[in-house]
């Protein structure tokens, strides 16, 4: 019993974990894309194929449903976005998320570079509330559950 | 032609599977308008399933099928290509040239982009073996190859005869040395550092720079027998093309225009016409096929075959 309350409360420690290290990786994959494109302007597959090795698990699989919308010469559209594995997100996150992957490669140099700025600074601020989520409600919840299976044992004892 | 399915939406491809694919040379696209495709030099409405010549029944080209075109074209990465964009036309895999139009996006003066685009210009490029073998006893006089232009209006087949001239001359005459100046890319249809299309073993290909760029430095550094540049236009053009039969390279080269009559009457070819820079004019015409020969001219403009 408290082996199960324990894993219960790693399991919703972790999935704030997951969501603070998924913006992360977004706020880096802005980033990178934003030099990419004012310098070397490769284009979006060579930029991937550079640093994804830079992203957790979670984002890397979401790039590489993406690519594979590329390779296989789908059309960019937000419904087959959204059909990508994205788990762990809320609607306007879901929203914005989706935006940027639809936008991406679509306008010149200037304004590509001022879209990603944008989408930037949200998900900074996604970033930040997830971190704070995290130090605040995952460490919560992990006590919670513990004590639960404390409780468990004590009361089945 | 899997390059050009490659491009088109889903929406538009499935329509486009009926079509004799190897004889489309151009495909028009217009945000909120038929879509018209040009097939083997006739226009035609793309519908479902063919083409028709009844507008009623054509596809109608959406403002996100435009979008969606230029999207893939660009390799899903239109600001990899903004240098292009910026010039109205990309160029992609196949010597595929889309013309694009829409908003410019002006700074300073410079065009930094096109943006909110609303119609786009895919031209096919053909690379037909032999079509220039009808006028090649005529550029050439004991092995050495003449000063040569070719006349036509648009779409008739002007730049698909240099780039057999070209490939004739680097590979059946083998001159030493043709280079191949390709200020919008549609010669050789470079991409990525390999030409897309056959301009023979022996040239050199100098694109996506000026006319001017493409003169001054290709003679000096790669000291060519024959030079072959597409669509002379300004005056900046014309003077490029003197100074290097002055300096005893042969240019062959092409310009926009009906026939010599109407080259003369503009001031900017008048005195390259009175001066006898060219020793023949090729005129073109797209009647039978795109490259039929109306007429070859020499330096005087009198006709040596009509």
């Amino acid at each position: 019993m408290f082996s199960l309350c324990l894993g219960m409360g790693f399991y919703v420690w972790n999935r704030y974990r997951a969501r603070k290290l998924f913006f992360a990786s977004v706020v880096a994959f802005c980033d990178h894309m934003a030099i990419e494109i004012s310098f070397s302007r490769d284009t979006i597959q060579r930029i991937i194929a550079k640093y994804g090795d830079s992203y957790t698990k979670h984002f890397r699989v979401v790039l590489q449903k993406y690519l594979s919308l590329i390779e296989n010469k789908q059309d960019i559209t937000r419904e087959r976005i959204m059909e990508i594995q994205w788990t762990n997100l809320k609607a306007n996150e879901l929203t914005t998320i989706t935006d940027l992957f639809y936008d991406l490669g679509r306008h010149g140099v200037f304004e590509e570079g001022k879209k990603i700025a944008g989408k930037r600074q949200i998900f900074d601020t996604f970033f930040n509330e997830a971190k704070e989520k995290f130090k605040t409600d995952a460490s919560i919840y992990l006590k919670l559950f513990i004590l639960m299976g404390i409780g468990a044992v004590i009361l089945l004892l | 032609m899997t390059i050009l399915y490659d491009i088109l939406p889903e929406s538009i491809k499935e329509h486009f599977a009926a079509l004799p694919i190897g004889k489309v040379y151009e495909l028009r696209l217009r945000s909120g308008c038929p879509c018209v495709v040009s097939i083997s030099g006739r226009s035609f409405f793309l519908t479902r399933g063919g083409v028709t010549q009844a507008v009623s029944d054509a596809i109608v080209v959406s403002k996100t099928e435009l979008e969606t075109v230029l999207h893939k074209a660009a390799d899903y990465s239109l600001y990899a290509v903004n240098d292009q964009l910026r010039q109205a036309f990309i160029t992609i895999r196949g010597g595929i040239r889309i013309g694009v139009c829409g908003e410019v996006v002006l700074e300073n003066g410079k065009v930094t982009t096109i943006k909110n685009v609303q119609s786009l210009n895919i031209r096919v490029p053909h690379q037909i073996r032999g079509c220039s073998y009808q006028i090649l006893p005529y550029v050439f006089s004991t092995n050495n190859a003449l000063n040569t232009l070719i006349i036509s209006p648009p779409g008739c087949g002007k730049t698909t005869m240099l780039r057999d001239i070209a490939w004739q001359l680097s590979d059946k005459y083998q001159m030493p040395n043709v280079l191949v100046v390709d200020e919008r890319g549609e010669i050789a249809a470079t991409y990525m550092g390999e030409n897309q299309l056959d301009v023979g073993a022996f040239s050199d290909v100098m694109t996506g720079c000026s006319k001017t760029y493409g003169f001054e430095n290709g003679i000096r550094s790669m000291k060519p027998d024959v030079i072959i540049v597409d669509e002379l236009g300004g005056t900046n053009d014309v003077e490029m093309v003197k100074q290097a039969v002055k300096s005893g390279v042969c240019v062959f080269a092409s310009v926009h225009a009906k026939s010599v009559d109407d080259l003369r009457s503009r001031p900017v070819f008048r005195d390259l016409v009175a001066d006898g820079v060219f020793d023949r004019y090729v005129v073109l015409t797209s009647r039978d096929t795109a490259g039929h020969v109306v007429c070859v001219y020499d330096r005087f403009l009198k006709p040596v075959v009509v």
